[in-house]
């Protein structure tokens, strides 16, 4: 065991070590609220795309989508979990709709700049994907009367033949209770987190699109909001 | 553990925040170490730590990791199992489907073998990635993406990718194998043969032999230019071009490799190894400096740029002892000219060479395209498209030729003496020659010229190495930095401004101007005037009369509309007994005068009809007449009951008040002498309040209705009742008598509208809406009632004829579009206009036919009784907090013009700028009101769609044609037709225009005819048969040359003489042709084609301008001062684009269309433009439309506003 990076050796009482004191002092620029033009992730080009997008503009839109699709697609899987397989029945690519649908409803989310806009979006689809989890789940309780609970657990594994029953389950829970967690994350934290394990993005573009100097920053917050986060997930096992 | 027992305690001694803390540090380490790429043995782990927080560190831990395998391995350096590259490749060793059967070589990336495909027997090239590489999830995706977007690629000059193979973590791709040699090999080849220096042995590429090396170079290059079109077409751009991927094959064709892939392994973890300062040789300018900048497809040229170089000159243009010189030599400095190393090198091919090199993207060939069309023009020996660099490059280059002729005439010098004196002599030469430079930079930047001192200096520093100069060049890099960042703030700021705006847009639209002005005054560009174009939207303002304190009750109109009226409370409180005002308002929207009296709220008003005097009435028992001129009061009539409307005849010489008195339950109307205020006559006694009261013009009649179901007619002499009419179960909410008094139409709150015969009271037709009638008004002529209801929608209506249904109210034409309940609708004076007033805040105005003439949006305030002025150009209403008047008439956005039809596939102002016509596709020609949009006819059905019109410049008539051949010219006055051009067969003729000092008309088909016609004698003068198709058609507005353009024959236009039809010449174009326009002066034509490139070009074919848009041009419509045109593409976002030739740029692009622009025209005067769409509408719009912004007569902005956007006043 390496002695010298032993936290136990460092005064308990001084948890900030010298990197992570370095990391707040990153830290509170995101906090504050900047310009869309501000935001570094956006070139010229995509700021340009997401005006007009707001303005509904079809084109824009379309663009954005198809600069996005992949990695959000691939991003509202992980997120919304084995659940995501429901939803199959009903289009064929249900996070292709929820992701041009969130683009759709840019001006309604009014996005003005806080943070990372592909997090943002992701946001946005994931709201729409759950909305239509939900939608799809109550129309089969009214369309099959209350055998809800039998049911959903029966399409879940239909569909999921590659895993055994209690593997899907697990899974299904678990993104479910890590989506929880995640909203109830500081928004950096989240963020960081989504950019990096859910939407892949490599180090450069994460420092870019939250403001943050170096890659020891970006390590440090990511670490923290880990953390942090298999905090919430251990306190929802105990409660 | 001893030590944990120890820290146990400590741990103890802690708060539940700071145990927290503790635990959330070890987790935070373990995640650390977990990401690192360590396998960490978590009990291990956790025993390190004192007892009492174990247990949470261990579940945290857990959890963690249960995070972690869900969303995906995150480690930093996977440490993936491979097969070792580096250990000897076995012949025969499998790699999934592959056979490996020899080693073909290998780079930074990977190693590349000779394999066969045992499924397909098959050879192929099957690269390895090496396993060094650590390849993490992400860019494996990323690396699996490049790949199967380079499997998309399928021609002759691209190695043709086949599949990606996994195996055990590491990949391999298998490509078409490819017998032949690399580029690379072939050049070292060269420099071995050419001993160094000198110009390489003719023939020795192979390539087209006979033809010597720099037409083989140029040979060579067009090929690879070709290859890399087809993979820009398909968006793959390859961004690691080089002559190592670049194989010349068996039957000498180039072939590519690599595509994209080099550049998806080539970042992150790869970007340091070795290969970089291999292949920076061949990196453009932007690859090398920001990382942040998107590299596009331009980067390959720049490369192919290079490879061009190299292989004329056998060196590469940018070159330095290590990576930072090569870099730095890429970035900032110009190459030597190839003539200068190979003498063979004509100055057309440098010239090509160069221009790929320039350091700005926007300098060089826009596409590969581009590039291998100039080197073909080189080949044939044409004139290339590039020109020679700018000005402040060939002074450049005008002291390195300097410069020679110093080291020439120091060489003759050191044969007379010592090596010293040349020397001496070469240095003060250029001691000097810097010296000018450097003077130049300093007079360069006194007049503002940047980068023209920089370049100066950088000359000098060419020549004479010394710190002042590499301090003045540091200086002017600074300086240029500041102006480009404070130029990226600007834009920064108006982008946002533009954005605000755009929010603003259907809330607040004045906000919206001032906010795209803002924007365009920070930083004006072509996208501030489109932003000023969209905000002018719908395109009206409105003056606002707001001088009420407190709440406006209602506007009037002075009879002649000199004036206007509005009424209300200047209080703020809702007791009805606070003062009453009125204020006169003078036409330019200042207060002529206040009218101080009533002491309770004014509810009704009205001129009379001499326009010397109004009435008003209140709530505090008055009837206070006023005069309009002095503001004087004349006189006050007392009432017993608080009024709440009042009527006036058309003569003025009886009105009718209604009032009430709640409290004694009073409820009255009276007729009185408007001379002196005399009573007539009471009538009927009502029981609840009168909801609606109607006066007959002439004075006679009067109905008023009270309680559900009560509504009584009356005579006004004696107020003696005429009948009671039935049917009206409902509270009336409307009442009006039809202009000669027979007719009486009553609405209902239930929405049912029900017209009686004031003769006897007999119910004469009912009709209705969904929900309760807000308003009524019998057109001019009485021949039609218009009704607004709470159901979103005005009406008009009938009544039923003899042959219909008795008693039906006949519903001639809805009014849509409200979003809201609409709260007034009226005529004016003519009949012909309507317009609506609605709780969605926008004023509609249409014509008889239903047609949305125009809108104007003020946003949230409920609007009410719309109604227009005598001169039927401006509408006057009223909401809770003022009044406003819409000059209609006056349209200074966008007008729309709704065409019934899919769409609208031509468009044209008449000669006088008056009129629009527009050919729909409904089979009518239409003209409108070019300043208001009014529909002035429509021509009867013509048979079939319409395919194209024009106007004749000359004559009052205009011509249109229709898809099945026809061609019929009209008059422009009323669109009555005059004669019809059979010539044409059955198909669509889309190109038609006057032309000519004798107005001769052009006509070209689908049909392969092109003609000309002599409208006086109405026969063909010249008939060309073209054998196919015109796609693109023109005649010179001078009369002496037509342009055509047939299908399967798209790059070339074809001109004729118009006077006889002889062949005059030929234009030739790289890409297929969309369009072909002459300028109004008939000197030059507009060619536009596939790939969104506009050209201006003389008739002999030389270039005068270029302009590279988006998508496949449609159409392009010259300015008449032939300084500007306008065009659209398709797949350009439906918009219309202005382009400047003066400024060589973009001048604003017009995007309110919802579908493709299909034709566009300027008016005469070049101050508007029409455009006319497949989204059914053509719009015309100012094409300045900052000055048009400005002279509006807006509000200015509050301080409070300036203030939340950050303007400055």
């Amino acid at each position: 065991m390496d002695d010298r990076l032993h936290p136990a050796r460092r005064s308990p009482r001084l948890p900030l070590g010298p990197w992570r004191q370095a990391a707040c002092r990153q830290g509170p620029t995101g906090h504050n609220r900047r310009n869309l033009a501000d935001v570094p992730f956006l070139d010229d080009n995509t700021r340009s795309l997401v005006g007009r997008a707001l303005a509904q503009d079809r084109d824009a839109i379309e663009q954005l989508f198809a600069r996005y699709r992949d990695r959000l697609r691939a991003a509202l899987r992980k997120l919304v979990g084995p659940q995501y397989r429901l939803l199959l029945a009903d289009s064929e690519d249900a996070a292709h709709d929820a992701i041009l649908s969130a683009l759709r409803r840019l001006h309604q989310f009014e996005y003005r700049g806080d943070g990372s806009f592909l997090a943002w979006l992701l946001k946005g689809a994931e709201y729409e994907i759950v909305r239509r989890i939900r939608s799809h789940k109550a129309q089969k309780r009214t369309a099959q009367g209350g055998l809800l609970a039998l049911d959903d657990g029966a399409a879940d594994l239909a569909v999921a033949k590659d895993a055994t029953p209690s593997q899907v389950h697990d899974e299904s829970e678990l993104a479910e209770r890590i989506r929880m967690a995640l909203q109830q994350l500081p928004d950096r934290e989240r963020e960081v987190i989504v950019l990096k394990r859910y939407l892949e993005l490599d180090t450069q573009e994460i420092c870019a699109e939250m403001g943050l100097a170096t890659e020891g920053a970006l390590r440090a917050l990511l670490s923290r909001a880990q953390a942090r986060l298999s905090g919430l997930l251990a306190r929802q096992q105990e409660g | 553990m001893a030590q944990g027992g120890e820290r146990g305690d400590e741990v103890l001694a802690m708060s539940d925040a700071e145990l927290a803390g503790f635990v959330q540090t070890a987790v935070e380490r373990f995640v650390d170490r977990h990401a690192g790429g360590e396998t960490v043995d978590l009990s291990a782990f956790v025993a390190t730590f004192p007892e009492p927080c174990r247990p949470r560190i261990l579940a945290q831990c857990r959890e963690f990791l249960a995070f972690d395998g869900l969303v995906g391995g995150s480690r930093r350096e996977p440490q993936l199992r491979a097969p070792a590259t580096a250990a000897a490749p076995g012949h025969g060793r499998r790699f999934g489907d592959f056979v490996i059967e020899e080693e073909l070589g290998r780079g930074g990336m990977g190693v590349v073998y000779l394999a066969r495909q045992t499924s397909l027997q098959r050879r192929v090239a099957l690269k390895v990635m090496a396993s060094g590489l650590a390849l993490s999830k992400r860019h494996v995706e990323r690396f699996r993406r490049e790949a199967a977007a380079a499997a998309q690629l399928r021609h002759p000059g691209i190695v043709a990718v086949h599949s990606l193979v996994e195996e055990g973590g590491a990949f391999a791709i298998a490509m078409d194998y490819v017998a032949g040699r690399n580029l690379g090999d072939i050049l070292d080849d060269l420099r071995l043969a050419a001993g160094g220096d000198g110009a390489p042995a003719d023939g020795s590429l192979g390539i087209a032999p006979g033809k010597g090396h720099v037409a083989e170079c140029a040979v060579l290059v067009a090929q690879i230019a070709s290859a890399l079109a087809a993979a820009h077409r398909q968006g793959v751009v390859h961004r690691d071009l080089k002559p190592r991927n670049l194989m010349i094959d068996e039957l000498r064709q180039p072939r590519l490799l690599d595509f994209g892939l080099a550049k998806s392994l080539g970042d992150g973890s790869l970007s340091m190894s070795g290969e970089l300062a291999g292949t920076v040789h061949y990196m453009s300018p932007e690859q090398t400096l920001a990382k942040r900048v998107d590299v596009d497809h331009r980067a390959d040229l720049f490369a192919l740029g290079v490879i061009l170089y190299e292989l004329l000159t056998l060196r590469r243009p940018f070159d330095g002892k290590n990576l930072q010189q090569v870099v730095y030599a890429i970035c900032f400095q110009e190459p030597v000219p190839p003539q200068r190393h190979n003498a063979k090198v004509p100055r057309d091919l440098a010239t090509v060479c160069l221009k790929a090199l320039e350091k700005d993207p926007a300098k060089r060939y826009q596409s590969a395209a581009e590039f291998e069309a100039d080197l073909q023009r080189f080949l044939r020996w044409e004139p290339v498209l590039a020109k020679p660099a700018g000005p402040l490059s060939r002074l450049g280059k005008w002291v390195r030729r300097h410069r020679t002729e110093a080291i020439a005439a120091g060489c003759v010098l050191t044969l007379l003496a010592s090596g010293l004196g040349y020397q001496s002599y070469a240095a003060r030469a250029e001691a000097q020659q810097a010296d000018q430079q450097l003077q130049q930079a300093v007079e360069r930047e006194q007049g503002g010229d940047l980068v023209g001192a920089l370049d100066a200096a950088t000359a000098a520093l060419a020549l004479r190495d010394d710190p002042t100069t590499r301090a003045r060049i540091e200086l002017y890099r600074q300086k240029l930095e500041t102006v480009a960042k404070q130029q990226e703030a600007d834009a920064a700021r108006a982008a946002n401004l533009q954005l605000k705006s755009n929010e603003q847009l259907a809330k607040n639209r004045a906000l919206a101007i001032h906010l795209a002005l803002a924007a365009h005054d920070v930083r004006s560009s072509a996208e501030s005037r489109s932003t000023v174009l969209q905000s002018l939207g719908g395109g009206f303002t409105a003056m606002p009369l707001a001088g009420l304190a407190g709440r406006t009750l209602g506007a009037r109109w002075a009879p002649d509309g000199s004036a206007v009226l509005t009424f209300g409370t200047a209080a703020t409180s809702t007791p009805r007994d606070e003062p009453g005002i009125a204020i006169v308002w003078n036409p330019d929207g200042s207060q002529r005068h206040t009218l101080h009296g009533h002491a309770g709220w004014i509810l009704d008003a009205e001129f009379l009809p001499d326009g010397e005097r109004l009435l008003t009435a209140g709530v505090d028992r008055t009837v206070r007449v006023w005069d309009v001129r002095s503001g004087a009061a004349l006189g006050v009539w007392q009432h017993a009951a608080a009024l709440r409307a009042l009527v006036l005849d058309r003569a003025g010489t009886l009105a009718l008040t209604c009032g009430d008195d709640v409290a004694e339950g009073r409820f009255e109307a009276q007729i009185r002498r408007v001379a002196d205020g005399g009573v007539v006559a009471n009538g009927p006694a009502h029981r609840r309040m009168i909801t609606a009261a109607a006066l007959s013009a002439c004075g006679t009649l009067a109905a008023t209705a009270g309680d559900p179901g009560y509504v009584v007619l009356w005579r006004t002499t004696d107020g003696s009742e005429i009948a009671r009419l039935p049917g009206i179960r409902q509270m009336a909410t409307a009442a009006v008598f039809s202009p000669d008094g027979r007719q009486l139409a009553i609405g209902d709150y239930g929405g049912r509208i029900a017209v009686f015969a004031t003769a006897d009271g007999a119910l004469l037709a009912e009709g209705g809406h969904a929900q309760s009638v807000n308003s009524l008004q019998f057109a001019p002529d009485g021949a039609l009632l218009l009704s607004a209801a709470e159901d979103r929608t005005a009406r008009l209506w009938r009544l039923a004829d003899a042959s219909e249904a008795a008693r039906r109210l006949v519903e001639t034409q809805p009014l849509l579009g409200a979003r809201a309940a609409v709260l007034g609708a009226a005529f004016d004076v003519s009949g012909s206009l309507l317009v609506t007033a609605g709780k969605d805040g926008a004023l509609r105005v249409y014509d008889l036919a239903g047609t949305e003439l125009a809108v104007f949006e003020v946003g949230e305030t409920a609007l009410r009784e719309a109604t227009f002025d005598p001169s039927s150009q401006r509408v006057l209403c009223w909401h809770r907090s003022g009044a406003l008047v819409w000059d209609f008439a006056d349209a200074r956005g966008v007008v729309t013009l709704r065409q019934p039809g899919l769409r609208v596939p031509s468009v044209c102002f008449d000669a006088a700028g008056e009129r629009v016509l527009t050919a729909g596709d409904d089979e009518r020609l239409r003209a409108w009101d070019a300043r208001t949009g009014r529909q002035l006819w429509a021509t009867p059905k013509l048979g079939n769609p319409l395919a194209a019109v024009a106007a004749d410049p000359l004559h009052a008539r205009a011509v249109a044609t229709t898809v099945r051949g026809a061609i019929y010219v009209v008059r422009l006055q009323d669109g009555e037709r005059l004669f019809e051009l059979a010539g044409h067969d059955d198909k669509t003729v889309p190109f038609v225009r006057w032309f000519g000092p004798r107005g001769q008309l052009f006509s070209a088909g689908a049909d392969g005819a092109a003609i000309v016609w002599d409208p006086a004698t109405q026969r063909d003068v010249v008939r060309l048969s073209l054998g196919a198709a015109v796609v693109a058609a023109d005649a010179d507005p001078t009369g002496a040359v037509l342009a055509t353009v047939t299908a399967g024959d798209e790059r070339r236009v074809l001109l004729w003489h118009a006077a006889d039809g002889r062949a005059r010449g030929e234009l030739h174009h790289a890409a297929a042709l969309r369009t072909v326009a002459f300028r109004p002066d008939g000197q030059a034509l507009l060619l536009g084609d596939v790939d969104g490139l506009l050209r201006v070009v003389d008739l002999q074919g030389r270039e005068l301008q270029r302009f590279a848009g988006k998508g496949a041009l449609v159409q392009a419509a010259w300015r008449p001062d032939g300084q500007a045109v306008l065009s659209s593409a398709s797949g350009d976002g439906n918009a219309a684009r202005l382009w400047n030739l003066g400024s060589g740029e973009l001048e604003l692009a017009f995007t309110g269309h919802a579908d493709t622009v299909g034709s566009s025209a300027f008016h005469p005067d070049g101050q508007w433009a029409v455009t006319a769409s497949r989204d059914g509408t053509a719009r015309i719009w100012p094409t300045d439309p900052v000055g048009v912004a400005r002279r509006l007569p807006l509000a200015p902005l509050s301080d409070a506003e300036r203030a939340r956007f950050g303007l400055s006043r």
